[in-house]
């Protein structure tokens, strides 16, 4: 049973018919990339299933759960962390605040359940993003484009989740950070988080998915192993534009 | 703790110190400093613009009167617990009905209950509700109940001691207050408060309960500017449909905003430059409003950030100055 499982959704933004029958899933322990092209649907599927657009039809399962009426707050207490396309940091609150919150909200869930939290958070996050420790003390509003990804994917860690969605996790990165993020996904990916990231560059996806997606006009074109979709050239034509 | 301790140790001589109309100027300004403290948590901090406060105020006080004056009790805590509990309960009906919306629509949906009860007060239709003894009142007051002077403790306290023993329960309900939110904003609760105010779709995609948050701050803050409310209304000796009016909470985001709205401060500073403002403006007779208005522009002006936030920038660049030595 996946982890994640989305069927035939569809999704609109205003009169906008975006997503059509969407499908795919995530199973555990797997890294997925979903690729596409600029206003493909990548970042409408992401968020589809965090629940921030309602689904028109088609439903959502998560741990065999159907959680398509879910609001948002639900599902990441449930366990889907999400880091946003813009990193979604709280401009005035300080890294370890941005983290904190997290922290309390596991810890509140964990004390309601009668569950002790688990106290390696931290150095969980660290062991993926040791900069993080460096910059605790700054205001989100001070990070700069990598430092604001890296806090996000952090705080997304610290809920514990089972999935991690990551929109544009590498997108506007310096090659050398690029390859610090691929690090890092490898990282979480051994901490039995399973992965769905939404990427434009087929190239990086392939560098770290252990299966992909391609997504164009709203619709699911190809599914496989990364080297399948860097061998089909009606795939690459379509991802390239 | 030890802050708290420094505010009452410098509060408590004021009354050996201050003469009777400063003492009750400087009570006023403690009790507007309560009630922005109120509109800080809801504004401020969660981000949530509100005309509707004037109504826990202004009921808070009301709901006592109403006890004192019906009910023949004397007793100030009783007074206070009473009108407190009766606006908090209020302010939980109303705020669960308005964060249901946000941003513009939050902000006409308070200002719409806010009128609502002002005109169930002005029109007299509350006053009914007791008889003709509460109509008597409401043709003799137009709208407002005179709140005569409790007994503290159980304690008939002579008048010309009143408003020092008065004052020091101000006092006390002030540092508790300013305790209160100083816990507040450094509370996993406060920081999601922030989030929500910072970007509520992200907030809620990290597992804040945005609309259970926004209703718990709304009734916080509720109970802040009731608990001013009822310390008002005994200050003062009464309480007025003015109280209602959504133009009073104009006046308490106002003083937030003159102080600085995120910043610890800003309340209580804001409250103390709204009280100076005021007290400078009511020497030219007859141009109250022109002058107060005029002396607020240019508080604005001096101040762009709130005054909390020159406070801080000033406090900033000294530091700077003594670590970089001469």
């Amino acid at each position: 049973m996946p982890l994640l499982e989305i069927s035939n959704v569809n999704t609109f933004r205003a009169s906008a018919h975006v997503l059509r029958d969407i499908a795919l899933n995530v199973n555990d322990r797997e890294v997925v990339c979903l690729v596409g092209r600029n206003g493909a649907g990548k970042t409408t599927t992401i968020e589809s299933i965090m629940g921030l657009l309602p689904v028109k039809s088609g439903t959502v399962r998560f741990q065999d759960r159907d959680i398509t009426a879910l609001p948002a707050h639900q599902r990441a207490r449930l366990g889907i962390g999400y880091s946003p396309e813009d990193a979604g940091i709280f401009p005035d609150l300080t890294v370890a605040e941005n983290l904190m919150i997290s922290e309390w909200l596991v810890a509140e869930k964990a004390k309601s359940a009668g569950e002790t939290a688990i106290a390696d958070t931290e150095a969980r996050i660290y062991s993926v993003f040791p900069e993080v420790r460096g910059l605790t003390g700054r205001r989100g509003l001070n990070l700069s484009g990598g430092q604001k990804k890296m806090v996000a994917i952090s705080r997304a860690m610290a809920l514990l989740p089972s999935l991690l969605l990551l929109d544009e996790a590498f997108e506007g990165l310096a090659p050398v950070v690029v390859n610090r993020f691929r690090d890092a996904v490898n990282k979480i990916k051994d901490f039995g988080i399973s992965i769905l990231i939404a990427e434009s560059n087929v190239v990086t996806a392939s560098a770290v998915a252990d299966r992909l997606y391609a997504i164009d006009r709203g619709e699911i074109i190809f599914e496989g192993k990364p080297e399948e979709a860097l061998n089909n050239a009606e795939v690459m034509r379509t991802l390239r534009g | 703790m030890s802050l708290a301790i420094a505010a009452m140790v410098a509060l408590l001589p004021m009354p050996f110190v201050l003469e009777p109309y400063s003492l009750i100027q400087l009570s006023n300004a403690m009790v507007l400093a309560i009630a922005c403290m109120g509109m800080k948590v809801v504004f401020g901090t969660a981000g949530l613009l509100s005309f509707g406060h004037a109504t826990f105020f202004a009921v808070s006080a009301y709901a006592g009167a109403f006890l004192c004056h019906f009910g023949q009790i004397d007793s100030f805590e009783i007074y206070l617990l009473f009108g407190v509990c009766f606006s908090v309960l209020l302010s939980a009906v109303l705020g669960y009905l308005s964060v249901r919306a946000t941003r513009i629509h939050f902000t006409i949906l308070t200002l719409a209950f806010c009128q609502i009860v002002y005109s169930l007060f002005i029109n007299g239709a509350v006053f009914e509700l007791f008889g003709g003894d509460g109509r008597a009142i409401y043709y003799v007051t137009e709208g407002g109940m005179y709140i005569r002077r409790l007994a503290l403790l159980g304690q008939q306290i002579t008048p010309p001691d009143f408003i020092p023993s008065l004052y020091n329960v101000i006092a006390v309900a002030f540092v508790v207050a300013a305790a209160l939110l100083w816990r507040i904003d450094r509370s996993p609760f406060g920081l999601a408060l922030m989030a929500i105010r910072d970007n509520a779709t992200r907030a809620a995609a990290v597992g804040i309960r945005v609309r259970r948050y926004r209703w718990y701050a709304f009734i916080l803050s509720g109970a802040f500017v009731a608990l001013a409310g009822s310390l008002y209304g005994q200050l003062n000796r009464q309480i007025t449909p003015e109280q209602l009016d959504w133009l009073f909470s104009a006046k308490l985001i106002l003083a937030v905003v003159l102080g600085g709205s995120r910043r610890y401060l800003g309340p209580i500073l804001g409250a103390i430059l709204f009280i100076g403002l005021d007290e400078a403006a009511s020497g030219l007779l007859g141009y109250h409003g022109l002058m107060l208005g005029v002396l607020l522009i240019a508080a604005v002006f001096l101040f762009p950030g709130g005054l909390a936030e020159t406070v801080a920038t000033v406090v900033r660049r000294l530091r700077g100055r003594v670590a970089g030595g001469p």
